[in-house]
């Protein structure tokens, strides 16, 4: 899957940002995906949505009551409103001329800056980089449904990684897990549970 | 000080108690006025003949019916056209001395929508030079004037793209349809300008009526007595016609609460036309008309003046297509009618009240970078936003 823009910068902090995207624009990311913010310094960074969030307003809310609402009012909605999608992207690293770090990014991404899906390729290079360092990323942020995450990012890597013939990585991934987890053991099971239902290939 | 609630408590009570009085005399009118509308439904030339006398007696402003009778009530048609409807709407931002820039800005919104078609939308923002906001009779532009040219730069948008239409187009926009001219000007106002902005706002409505761009004027929760005022008026006897103007038997009633008694959902009134000096300003195809529409359910009514260019209100086909369009529009939008179109022009024309300061700090970063300095905001601004709190109000 080759890359593509999804939105852009809302706002940013150390740890993640909040991309806004149109409604129409909403079909490519999916939740747990890994996207790519190129910056013009030179590096990019990397990171996972965790988050979707889709706003209402008072003309939304009055809509939504409407017995029969029309095609045309609905497609309006969607394509022409500014009432964009937020979506919450946790920072799980970056690359530097080719590089790739699973450390913070030296500083985060602008206002408008634009937001990319990765591709397959880019996908397998960044998380078979390293050793899992940007797991830590996902396991000290309390604020997100990690076990539905990592289940949701394993799912899609361990796809690419097998499609890309490296059929151990998602037993390296878990085991991995298994050992960052091993003195947190409700979240520990909570994610092996969401990880049980993803359509993982020899799990 | 904060607002003496007893005191404003005390005088609610007193006021609510007054007004309980004046709905039951309110009633009694509108009986009088249920049995006149009944008594002069059919008299359509006599009371054509009426209007006419009156109106050369003195200023009038009443409705004076075409053809169809005072009661007449219809259904929208079945089939009638699908027309391109054009929506626009303007917000402005009135300069004041006392920001700390001077400035003043018209934006329109036009939204379109043609069933099956994705709607689009577009907005237009014009800032007015140094010229427009200080004209040459000296003083600063009125609001009147900043409110004409809004309403000017409205028309002419509508029109413009109204051109690139094949199909017929629907214009429409909130509010009464004509303009009328401000005549409280003094001196110190820009009268020069306004004439020339009036006589271009008469000129696009001929140019639009001449391209057969149905115009539409939507007025939400209407006060006028037009109607009223033209019973009031046939029952006026003829030796006493002179004073008609202080004959009224009717006062308080309006054209919605006698309308609402027998307009059913969906349904509209009769034509007529708008009878008053301002009108008799606009041109033969362009002059004013209306109708009554009860855009309501059946639970609710809910009546609304739809006014219409004169050329338009000779077409009863054409009369359908916008008593239809404009009920397919308002049910759009679910338990609150209002036509969709609008809403969303609105939506895309309003300044909002951070979008105003912004806009400032844009004048005010750009006269710093080419050496010049802001005048800046007067005391009596910052006092204000000091009472408040910095919480500004803005009514854009």
């Amino acid at each position: 899957m080759a890359e593509i823009e999804i939105g852009r910068l809302l706002r940013a902090g150390t740890t993640g940002c909040v991309i806004g995207c149109r409604v129409s624009q909403l079909d490519i990311p999916v939740f747990g995906g890994l996207v790519s913010i190129p910056l013009e310094s030179g590096y990019q960074v990397y990171g996972l949505i965790h988050d979707i969030h889709i706003d209402d307003d008072g003309l939304v809310r009055q809509l939504v009551t409407t017995p029969s609402l029309s095609e045309d009012v609905l497609l309006d909605n969607r394509i022409n409103r500014n009432v964009p999608v937020e979506i919450s992207v946790l920072f799980c690293g970056y690359a530097q001329a080719g590089r790739i770090s699973h450390l913070l990014p030296p500083r985060p991404p602008l206002s408008l800056d634009a937001i990319y899906t990765c591709s397959q390729e880019e996908l397998v290079r960044f998380t078979g980089a390293g050793q899992f360092g940007y797991f830590r990323h996902v396991l000290r942020n309390e604020e997100i449904p990690l076990g539905e995450l990592l289940a949701a990012h394993l799912e899609q890597a361990g796809l690419a990684h097998s499609a890309a013939g490296n059929s151990v990585w998602i037993r390296s991934a878990t085991q991995e897990l298994i050992t960052l987890l091993r003195d947190d053991y409700p979240s520990l099971v909570g994610v092996l549970s969401a990880l049980r239902d993803a359509q993982i290939p020899n799990f | 000080m904060p607002v003496n609630y007893q005191d404003i408590k005390q005088q609610i009570k007193q006021n609510v108690s007054q007004m309980r009085l004046q709905q039951v005399e309110r009633n009694a009118r509108l009986e009088l006025a249920q049995r006149l509308l009944e008594q002069y439904a059919g008299e359509v030339e006599f009371l054509q003949q009426r209007v006419e006398v009156v109106s050369r007696l003195f200023g009038l402003r009443c409705a004076r019916p075409l053809y169809e009778p005072l009661d007449f009530c219809a259904e929208a048609p079945i089939d009638h056209a699908c027309p391109v409807v054009l929506a626009a709407d303007g917000s402005q931002v009135n300069p004041s001395r006392h920001d700390e820039v001077v400035f003043g800005l018209i934006n329109v919104g036009l939204f379109r929508m043609m069933p099956g078609q994705p709607a689009t939308e577009v907005a237009d923002g014009h800032l007015f030079s140094d010229d427009e906001l200080y004209p040459a009779q000296g003083g600063m532009i009125n609001e009147d004037l900043v409110a004409l040219k809004r309403d000017l730069r409205e028309r002419n948008f509508l029109l413009e793209k109204a051109h690139q239409e094949d199909e017929l187009v629907l214009a429409l926009v909130d509010g009464p349809l004509f303009y009328r001219k401000p005549r409280d000007v003094s001196g110190a106002y820009a009268d020069a300008e306004l004439e020339k902005a009036f006589a271009e706002f008469l000129n696009v409505n001929n140019k639009l009526a001449h391209h057969g761009i149905a115009m539409v004027g939507y007025v939400d929760k209407p006060g006028a007595d037009l109607l009223i005022r033209l019973l009031e008026l046939a029952d006026t006897p003829p030796s006493e016609l002179a004073q008609a103007d202080k004959h009224r038997p009717l006062r308080r009633v309006s054209d919605v609460n006698l309308l609402g008694k027998f307009l059913a959902p969906g349904q509209r009134s009769a034509v007529f036309a708008l009878e008053s000096t301002d009108a008799r300003i606009f041109s033969e195809q362009t002059k004013p008309h209306f109708f009554y529409l009860n855009v309501g359910t059946a639970t609710k009514s809910y009546l609304v003046r739809v006014e219409i260019p004169a050329w338009v209100a000779r077409d009863t086909e054409l009369t359908g297509t916008i008593h239809a369009v404009l009920l397919e529009q308002c049910r759009m939008m679910g338990q609150k009618p209002y036509p969709y179109a609008l809403y969303r022009a609105h939506e895309i024309a309003l300044v909002t009240f951070k979008e105003k300061q912004q806009i400032g700090e844009m004048i005010a970063f750009e006269l710093r970078r080419q050496g010049q300095m802001p005048e800046g905001g007067s005391n009596k601004q910052s006092a204000k936003d000091a009472a408040s709190g910095g919480k500004g109000r803005y009514n854009g």
